[in-house]
């Protein structure tokens, strides 16, 4: 006899519930599930009846998001008929995750701006993003009623003008900032009373040195693993070595700026460096390299590879006292501080002081003034509710409310007369300083070696006389060196000179084409792209100074 | 009988409505697609704009034969910018928009196009757009020459005008340099009150300025200044190099404290407002305050448009 024979067989509801059925139900179960949230998301993500307008960014700082979503309750009280929904996008992917959603027509109303050339570069700007120069320059931002921004025009309740808003090949505005953006050094004060017996900050390079050595004899002491300073973002052209090359070589600038524009290019830096105006034995070159050297070694040994996520994690462990980076890390830091009861404070980068070591190749701090709004965001071309994501816009840089977002995210504000937080008003830009620097990165065959060596060089890797060497080779080399940096440029410039034309074709033409939608604000621009064009005198300026200087014509690329 | 006239006279009104109505399709598709071949110029999307407005002239063509109406004027000078504008060039599309340029220069269809037709030809020499695409300088010259020939009372001769000056400068050959700053000149005291003037001080001010002909420079910049800048909100750098031409070369002290003080109160986001507090303070000068992220302030600032130092961009 079978087994089965001495199986009853099931009977009722039973000879239903089987592998089968069971699997069946599940999977009904999970569907309707998912179906179920899926309507609930929707729901929650477009609630009935109300116009909806996406905004995202890559702002996933401490603090930020959360900031964001303070505004948009704020928003939600003036226009219940409206609900915005912020989408936070890691930074790693933001750029190609816009990319998609711009080429796929489906982009968010509001947009950061930056990640992708489909955001920075002017041809894509125009085809994806709302022009907004009529609206900034003419009309007052009304959330701006009843404080002394009332009737303002829009552009001009920024602390920068909107400058950094500014596509000056476009002549246009395609984006509003929120924010403002520096660079300082934290402090973590009981790690660094603890080392040096005091918590007053240090105000100039020498202190800055001399706390760093007691840091790490503090370390040696107690046997704790302390590195004085740690950098989000290593030994950055940005964030440190400008800072000091500006203030070791702006008195160059009287001998290299040839064309008195206050900036020395890297063809003027070449150009000087031909002529014998500077070399890599002029002291104020050799005392700023000494002092990177320096300003490197608190940094720890190996630390052009320790990135921003273990830069703050030792800065937040008490293992560094100072930690170099933005104001957009304040927020971060100041909960991790409050929570384990430390104090925290920022200051400037410290520069050397009168009779300190190199005080006397110093000339200054360098100048900030120049710095524009940060955090911008592009109303998208297609947006069904544009006049509701830039009436949002204007909410947000609204006097209170962009005062109030960025004192709960810890950011600087952009909005003139905005309270800065007491924590962040060293973040305040410098207005006093310089801004000229030699910049030797003559192309980027030489930039690529200079960087490398600069790299040793701090890592102790490499001597300087060695760094100076392999630099001044690659300068020198007629192949890859400043000649052919010359011919990189002048090609680069002959290329910048034709896509303006475009833009001076298009509207010329356009001015013949809809005449009646010629204003004299049009006339007025064409002008000015027509002087910026003529005034660039078709890139032969650079084929000039180089002929001048090397007394031959700029090698072909 | 009666039955069979109503017959013709029925067919003739449907004929004669069809014919309306097809006229009436056919006009409306003409203005809508020079319509969107100028929205996508207008985005600078070349390809579609030149396809639509190839689409746009050949139905007008057709719905007009003989010479070129006016709808067709437009498409055939949309579609030769948009081909001129193109990237990448060729040489068949810069004959294909030189071809059309000419037609629509030609004296005898007096196109409202003619003129800057003219100029766009004097462009396309002027320009290298393709491989061995030699720079015709002269030719240039030349047409820019005919628009102010022939158009010496409209708004494009000053334009022209200023394009010739440039065709000089831009060899930066001394002779060309002062040809150059003197076209401008010229032209500027024919024409008082063109528009373009302030724009033709500032570059015959470059000009000198490539000269070394300081006193020249800072007189033709100061005239821009005085006229008001075409490129307002970027006379910083201007500023600068005017107060250091007249400090470092010309020891013109009051020139040099107006333009150093000129660029503390109106150019302070040029970044050389400190420097020239400096200046001022060594000649002996008033130092005016440097009136930025002041916090907080009373004030709005000015918003000067300035390009903006790659440092302040994260």
């Amino acid at each position: 006899m079978s087994i089965a024979a001495h199986e009853a067989a099931p009977t009722g509801l039973r000879k239903y519930i089987n592998a089968t059925t069971i699997g069946c139900a599940v999977l009904f179960v999970a569907v309707a599930a998912s179906f179920a949230q899926m309507l609930y998301a929707e729901r929650q993500a477009s609630p009935a009846g109300k116009k909806v307008i996406r905004i995202s960014h890559w702002q996933l700082e401490a603090g930020y998001r959360d900031s964001l979503d303070w505004a948009i309750a704020e928003y939600a009280k003036v226009r219940p008929d409206v609900h915005i929904e912020q989408m936070g996008i890691t930074e790693r992917v933001y750029g190609q995750w816009l990319n998609c959603q711009l080429i796929a027509n489906a982009a968010p109303d509001l947009a950061e701006m930056g990640g992708t050339k489909l955001v920075t570069d002017d041809s894509y700007t125009l085809r994806y993003f709302q022009p907004m120069g009529e609206i900034v320059s003419s009309h007052p931002n009304p959330y701006n009623a009843g404080t002394i921004l009332e009737g303002v025009p829009w552009k001009e309740t920024f602390i920068d003008g909107m400058r950094g808003a500014y596509r000056p090949q476009l002549l246009e505005y395609y984006s509003v900032p929120t924010t403002m953006y520096t660079t300082r050094i934290y402090a973590n004060l009981d790690l660094l009373k603890e080392a040096t017996g005091s918590d007053e900050l240090p105000k100039t390079f020498g202190e800055y040195l001399k706390a760093c050595e007691q840091l790490k004899s503090l370390g040696e002491r107690t046997g704790r693993k302390i590195i004085p300073a740690a950098s989000c973002y290593r030994m950055d052209d940005w964030m440190v070595l400008a800072k000091y090359r500006t203030g070791f070589t702006s008195s160059m600038e009287a001998d290299l700026d040839t064309d008195l524009d206050g900036v020395i290019t890297p063809l003027e830096t070449y150009a000087g460096f031909l002529r014998g105006k500077f070399s890599f034995e002029t002291p104020s070159l050799v005392a700023y390299y000494e002092s990177m050297v320096a300003m490197a070694e608190t940094l720890g040994r190996g630390f052009p590879a320790i990135d921003r996520q273990q830069a703050q994690f030792m800065f937040n462990q008490g293992q560094s006292a100072f930690l170099v980076t933005g104001s957009w890390d304040a927020a971060g830091m100041k909960r991790t501080f409050d929570k384990r009861g430390w104090r925290l404070a920022v200051f400037d980068n410290p520069m050397p002081g009168p009779g300190e070591k190199w005080g006397e190749y110093f000339t200054g701090a360098s100048n900030e003034a120049g710095v524009g709004g940060g955090g911008n965001y592009g109303v998208y071309k297609l947006s069904k509710n544009k006049d509701i994501a830039i009436d949002f816009l204007q909410f947000l840089t609204s006097l209170k409310i962009n005062e109030e977002f960025n004192a709960k995210a810890l950011w600087l504000p952009i909005t003139i007369g905005a309270d800065v937080p007491e924590l962040m008003k060293p973040f305040m830009p410098r207005t006093t300083g310089y801004t000229a620097k030699i910049d030797l990165k003559i192309g980027s065959e030489v930039a690529s070696a200079l960087t490398g060596a600069e790299t040793k060089l701090f890592n102790k890797e490499m001597s300087y006389d060695e760094m100076a060497k392999t630099v001044e080779a690659k300068i020198r080399n007629p192949n890859v060196g400043g000649d052919f940096a010359a011919s990189i440029e002048y090609d680069r410039a002959k290329t910048e000179s034709r896509s303006q034309e475009r833009v001076l074709g298009m509207m010329s033409a356009m001015a013949m084409l809809r005449p009646q939608a010629d204003t004299a604000e049009d006339q007025l621009k064409y002008r000015k792209a027509l002087m910026q064009h003529v005034r660039k005198n078709n890139a032969q300026e650079i084929h000039w100074r180089f002929e001048t200087l090397r007394n031959k014509p700029i090698p072909p690329m | 009988m009666a039955r069979e006239r109503l017959r013709i006279v029925t067919i003739v009104c449907t004929l004669w409505g069809s014919s309306l109505a097809t006229g009436a399709w056919a006009k409306e598709s003409v203005d809508d697609l020079l319509n969107h071949a100028n929205d996508q110029l207008a985005m600078f999307n070349w390809d579609n704009a030149y396809r639509l407005y190839g689409d746009t002239l050949a139905a007008a063509e057709k719905e007009s034969p003989g010479p070129w109406s006016a709808k067709a004027q437009q498409a055939a000078f949309g579609k030769a910018v948009a081909t001129s504008q193109a990237s990448p060039c060729s040489a068949e599309r810069i004959d294909e928009a030189t071809s059309l340029f000419n037609r629509l220069a030609d004296a005898q269809l007096k196109s409202p196009f003619a003129a800057r037709s003219m100029m766009n030809l004097g462009r396309l020499a002027e320009l290298s757009d393709f491989m061995d695409d030699r720079v015709d300088i002269e030719s240039a010259r030349k047409r820019y020459a005919e628009v102010v020939e022939r158009f010496p009372s409209e708004p494009i001769a000053a334009e022209a005008t200023y394009r010739i000056a440039g065709t000089y400068v831009q060899s930066f050959k001394p002779e060309d340099l002062n040809r150059g700053a003197e076209i401008c000149q010229a032209w500027i005291t024919a024409h008082p009150k063109d528009p373009l003037n302030s724009a033709m001080w500032q570059y015959a001010g470059d000009a000198y300025f490539f000269l070394k002909e300081y006193r020249r420079s800072l007189d033709a910049y100061m005239e821009s200044d005085k006229l008001g800048w075409t490129d307002e909100g970027n006379q910083g750098p201007i500023y600068w190099r005017m107060a250091v031409i007249a400090d470092r070369e010309l020891k013109d002290t009051a020139a040099a404290g107006k333009f150093y003080t000129k660029i503390i109160v109106e150019t302070p986001y040029s970044g050389k407002a400190y420097e020239s507090q400096l200046a001022l303070k060594r000649l002996g000068m008033p130092v005016p305050e440097i009136q930025i992220f002041k916090v907080p302030t009373a004030q709005p600032t000015t918003a000067p448009v300035a390009a903006v130092s790659a440092e302040g961009v994260r």
